[in-house]
């Protein structure tokens, strides 16, 4: 199914819609979500509230492009849930359960400013990218939003893995140095 | 910013920046029909050219492997195997391939410059001519070939890498075999003796990814001795246990085609290494150490591998000189002229630093000094690099503070 014929089954609160976007993207959200969270139970947990998450999202949101809609969710309830089950590690125990707990009467995303310097950082990095030739910039998209590694991004792309992480590393380079012009890092 | 922050912003970028990568990663961008019959046009062109290559290689064994007006296509395109695998290299060399479908034409510039890193640094004695024309490359050298060793010849251009040029030619010398084989990517002249496959072999994977950052250049010679080796000579003599140490030294890859190795001998004290592996029986290695008092101490093993020593005094005047360095990419902006004025004051300055402190002799510095100004540019600095100590000196000053 076509992604605008998936988006208006959304629209007109049609439960097909999720039906059609798991047909459609729930490998790609998997891969997504497991690359993040290298834990079969997680990811599964994670990709279903992406459906939810999705669902809810629309209306009033109309995505125009869904695929990148869907792997925008699904990895920041990935790297939510990481960062969640790092704290754990850490031993977060009754100090995290309590924070969590907490966290249900206050606001729970960031705040309006944060949330502002957060989107412009998106944006400094999209120019960043622009500049960048094709297959340096897949290269990077693919380990820092996907979070493929070296090896499985330079196998995709049908390059060496040196190569591969030799081009991540100019990359980084040159991303220092933009965002330092952009006054994000000193 | 938290490196956390940095991750989350990706979510946020522009989604058609995710859907192209997504496309790439994915490797099924669709094609359109022209595009697809495009595709198989060539590829029956690379297996016909191929062919031909082959036979044509088998057929002129000796001193001649390759003598054709009318080259195969194929050599443009990347990431071939080699073709053929292996020919026999007396004493001489001759090679002359057709570059009609290659969209890049190097300059004669090009070609002298290659042509000198391989007299000067690689083959020593012999007669090395190689030229370009509109129509052809051609390579050819009377001489032995060099022992334990292999030479590689990449990608003619200074400026094309990053920026989806096609790769002309590459052609590796290996003695004794010759090997030719487009590719993708490649930079600079190897020189790598055999025995550093034991060295390699002793490394952690750890290490040689490290190492290997300083190596791209080679990323894609997969016919190398030692995939992505950055690392040739005067090792052994050392036996020291070598570690990268940070991304600064990816520029300096770029910079001076990997004649820095950077060596962690304990957890405090970082050692550089240069050398040169040009000079076969002159080893030219360097290193400093950090101090205590905040000093750093410079050190050279010259061909009798002798350390001998010299402190520098910290140089806030150097250092400021060094630190406006930093905003450049030395390799992309190469031809910024107020680089080139940067780079050649930093160097002066350097120079002037060492003659000082007696590193380098009065007579040194005055030849040195002419010669930085005599080349100007950065670029100019770069093609005879391997003569003159001071740029190695100046590098790891550069590139250590």
């Amino acid at each position: 199914m076509e992604d605008k014929q998936i988006i208006d089954l959304y629209l007109q609160r049609d439960d097909h819609a999720i039906t059609e976007t798991k047909v459609k993207y729930g490998t790609y959200c998997t891969s997504i979500a497991y690359n993040i969270l290298e834990s079969i139970e997680d990811t599964e947990e994670c990709v279903s509230d992406t459906w939810l998450q999705a669902w809810n999202a629309i209306p009033p949101q109309l995505p125009q492009c869904l695929r990148a809609f869907l792997s925008r969710i699904t990895r920041n309830l990935a790297l939510n849930r990481h960062s969640e089950r790092s704290r754990i590690k850490r031993g977060g125990g009754q100090v995290l359960l309590a924070l969590e707990e907490l966290g249900q009467c206050a606001d729970p995303g960031p705040g309006p400013e944060e949330s502002l310097l957060s989107k412009e950082l998106s944006e400094s990095i999209s120019r960043f990218l622009r500049t960048l030739p094709a297959r340096e910039r897949n290269i990077f998209v693919g380990r820092y939003y996907y979070l493929y590694s070296v090896a499985e991004i330079a196998r995709r792309l049908g390059l060496k893995a040196n190569y591969t992480a030799n081009i991540l590393l100019r990359t980084r380079i040159k991303l220092r140095s933009h965002l330092q012009k952009e006054g994000y890092v000193q | 910013m938290k490196r956390e922050e940095l991750l989350r912003a990706m979510s946020d970028i522009d989604e058609k920046i995710v859907e192209q990568a997504a496309d790439a990663l994915a490797g099924r961008k669709r094609l359109r029909v022209w595009q697809k019959a495009a595709l198989i046009a060539a590829c029956v062109a690379l297996m016909l050219c191929a062919g031909n290559l082959a036979l044509r290689m088998q057929a002129v064994p000796g001193k001649t492997f390759f003598n054709s007006e009318k080259a195969p296509s194929s050599l443009s395109f990347g990431g071939m195997e080699p073709l053929p695998p292996e020919l026999p290299w007396d004493d001489s060399l001759s090679l002359k391939i057709s570059m009609e479908t290659c969209s890049y034409r190097p300059d004669e510039t090009a070609a002298l410059r290659i042509e000198a890193w391989l007299k000067d640094d690689v083959l020593g004695s012999g007669d090395l001519h190689i030229r370009f024309s509109d129509d052809f490359f051609s390579i050819s050298y009377n001489g032995a070939a060099p022992e334990n060793g292999c030479i590689v010849i990449a990608d003619f251009t200074a400026d094309n890498y990053g920026k989806d040029t096609p790769l002309v030619l590459t052609v590796q010398l290996k003695a004794p075999q010759v090997r030719v084989y487009g590719g993708t990517l490649g930079i600079g002249v190897n020189f790598v003796p055999a025995d550093m496959g034991a060295f390699w072999e002793s490394m952690t994977e750890h290490e040689r990814q490290n190492i290997s950052s300083y190596g791209w250049y080679a990323a894609d010679m997969t016919e190398l001795p030692l995939e992505n080796c950055g690392i040739y000579y005067a090792i052994d003599p050392l036996e020291l246990r070598f570690r990268g140490r940070n991304s600064r030294y990816g520029l300096m890859s770029d910079l001076l085609s990997d004649h820095l190795i950077t060596l962690q001998i304990s957890g405090k004290e970082f050692v550089d290494l240069h050398y040169d592996y040009a000079y076969r029986d002159h080893i030219t290695v360097a290193r400093t150490s950090y101090m205590d008092d905040g000093r750093f101490r410079v050190e050279y093993i010259s061909k009798n591998i002798r350390w001998q020593s010299q402190e520098f005094i910290q140089d806030e005047a150097l250092w400021q000189l060094f630190e406006q360095l930093e905003q450049y990419d030395l390799w992309e902006d190469q031809n910024d002229p107020e680089m080139d004025a940067l780079y050649r004051q930093a160097a002066e300055a350097l120079l002037e630093r060492m003659v000082q402190s007696g590193v380098i002799t009065q007579s040194e510095y005055e030849a040195e000094l002419l010669w930085i100004r005599q080349a100007g540019t950065v670029s100019n600095m770069f093609i005879a690099y391997s003569e003159n100590r001071w740029q190695r000196v100046f590098s790891f000053y550069r590139y250590t503070h």
